[in-house]
């Protein structure tokens, strides 16, 4: 140390360059920021879209799973449908057989299975129940047996074993 | 990292020093140590201030130096407070540079007065003139250093080549002073006159020494005026106030040595240096030869640049 005194303060920057520094600092300064705010969405649109394809994914396996539900309640539908229409063809059936039974044969029982048919009942003869039962049971029915029991006031019990086979 | 952005950067030095009726002045510009460039004007006081002015617009990096000539000031062989305390000179008025183990030290009043005056033109650093002859000072032993100028004198006696055993400043009078004042001493006094015993011998000494003093100013004055004859009008003013200075530096250095013989050492001094920064006629130099006895080597400082290297010293420190 030589000087009785120190040196005043020096700036490295003069007065007009301090404001040129103090402006680009702040221009600077904001498109730091800008630049931060842009990156900081950016992140948050790549977290979206994550979750975004996330839910897609999760959409198309629920959509999967719709369209199974959709098919197996279509195959419901269908099978609904068949059985509706069975049952109606069971029903016309069934009417059309009652409508077939005549007025002197009184019917006891009747068992409907899928490919067969047994009636039970009394007719008063068996003339009455050949001519008037059993030829619509033969046009429909491929083999139709059929057994009398004779009662004590004369009429007879029947029991009538019908079968349809499937045509080959 | 002010280091680091300062090897990068350049820095402007300048020196000045008041001169008979104008500043010179040197600008240096350094960077990294290396000169760059440098130039000496000669300003007047507002051609001075815009100048600083303008280099302080041209780099901020800009630092003004200059030398105080108070005559409150001088040089002990010590740093330490007991050594001064020794001396009789009171620590509360001075401020003390400690150069290794010597120091300078100068008044405060001065200081503070030279500052506020000094505010105009910026200075960051202020200058010891003893510095001026410390930066040259050779190895030689019991030598006795001069530096003169315009305004003031300045004795610094060397005994071991290194710490300055005695120093003294006299400020040359100015020309509107019309009494005579005391030469003082003040400053660098390192032994101080101790009691009225002592002052009644000192003055009965210079009695003494009146007659070989007379005889001798005579022989001076006589040769300045048979020089003066030749000189033009216009430089005569100028030619007296150099010759009544030589006059009272003649009379400073034979009292500084009678008072360093007296006071301070036995050893007799060996070496005579003398310092100047302007000019110097040979018979000054003649007839302080004859004075000490002593062979001299004169020597033309060139104090602008001395200022500006302290000033990239302390910048670098």
């Amino acid at each position: 140390m030589y000087s009785f005194t120190r040196a005043n303060k020096k700036s490295f920057f003069a007065e007009d360059t301090k404001l040129w520094l103090i402006f680009i600092s702040a221009v600077s300064a904001l498109m730091i920021l800008f630049a931060s705010f842009l990156f900081i969405e950016a992140l948050f649109y790549k977290s979206d879209i994550k979750e975004l394809k996330t839910q897609i994914i999760d959409n198309n396996k629920k959509i999967e799973d719709f369209t199974k539900k959709i098919d197996f309640i279509k195959q419901e539908k269908q099978l609904y449908t068949k059985i509706s229409v069975n049952n109606e063809l069971l029903k016309d059936g069934v009417k059309n057989l009652l409508d077939l039974i005549p007025d002197p044969i009184t019917l006891t029982n009747i068992k409907i299975e899928k490919k067969s048919l047994y009636i039970y009942g009394v007719t008063p003869t068996k003339e009455v129940y050949n001519v008037l039962l059993l030829p619509p049971l033969k046009s429909i029915f491929t083999t139709t047996t059929t057994h009398f029991y004779q009662m004590e006031n004369g009429w007879y019990r029947f029991e009538s074993v019908n079968i349809l086979k499937e045509e080959q | 990292m002010f280091r680091l952005i300062q090897h990068f950067i350049k820095e402007t030095l300048i020196s000045f020093y008041f001169e008979k009726d104008s500043y010179k002045v040197q600008k240096r510009v350094v960077k990294h140590g290396n000169i760059l460039s440098q130039e000496e004007f000669s300003f007047n006081e507002d051609e001075l201030k815009n100048f600083i002015n303008s280099c302080y617009i041209e780099n901020t990096q800009t630092y003004v130096s200059t030398i105080i000539d108070t005559f409150n000031q001088g040089c002990v062989d010590s740093c330490t407070h007991s050594k001064y305390k020794a001396l009789g000179i009171n620590l509360d008025n001075i401020k003390i540079l400690c150069l290794k183990d010597y120091s300078i030290f100068i008044g405060l009043y001065e200081l503070n007065n030279f500052q506020k005056e000094m505010k105009k033109f910026k200075v960051d650093y202020i200058f010891s003139p003893y510095l001026m002859i410390d930066m040259n000072k050779k190895q030689t032993p019991n030598s006795l250093y001069m530096f003169y100028s315009d305004s003031f004198m300045i004795i610094v006696i060397y005994e071991d080549g290194y710490k300055p055993k005695y120093s003294n400043i006299y400020q040359f009078k100015l020309e509107e002073e019309n009494e005579i004042e005391e030469e003082d001493s003040i400053d660098d006094e390192i032994g101080e006159i101790d009691d009225i015993d002592d002052l009644v011998e000192d003055i009965d000494e210079i009695e003494s020494l009146d007659d070989t003093l007379e005889d001798s100013l005579d022989d001076s004055i006589e040769e300045s005026l048979e020089d003066m004859d030749d000189l033009e009008s216009e430089n005569i003013q100028e030619d007296i106030t150099d010759v009544k200075n030589e006059i009272e530096s003649i009379e400073f250095i034979k009292n500084s040595i009678k008072d360093y013989y007296e006071n301070y050492s036995d050893n007799f001094l060996e070496n005579a240096y003398l310092f100047y920064h302007d000019k110097i006629s040979n018979k000054f130099v003649e007839s302080i030869e004859n004075e000490i006895i002593l062979d001299i080597t004169d020597e033309k400082l060139d104090i602008l640049s001395i200022i500006n290297d302290l000033a990239l010293k302390e910048i670098n420190v």
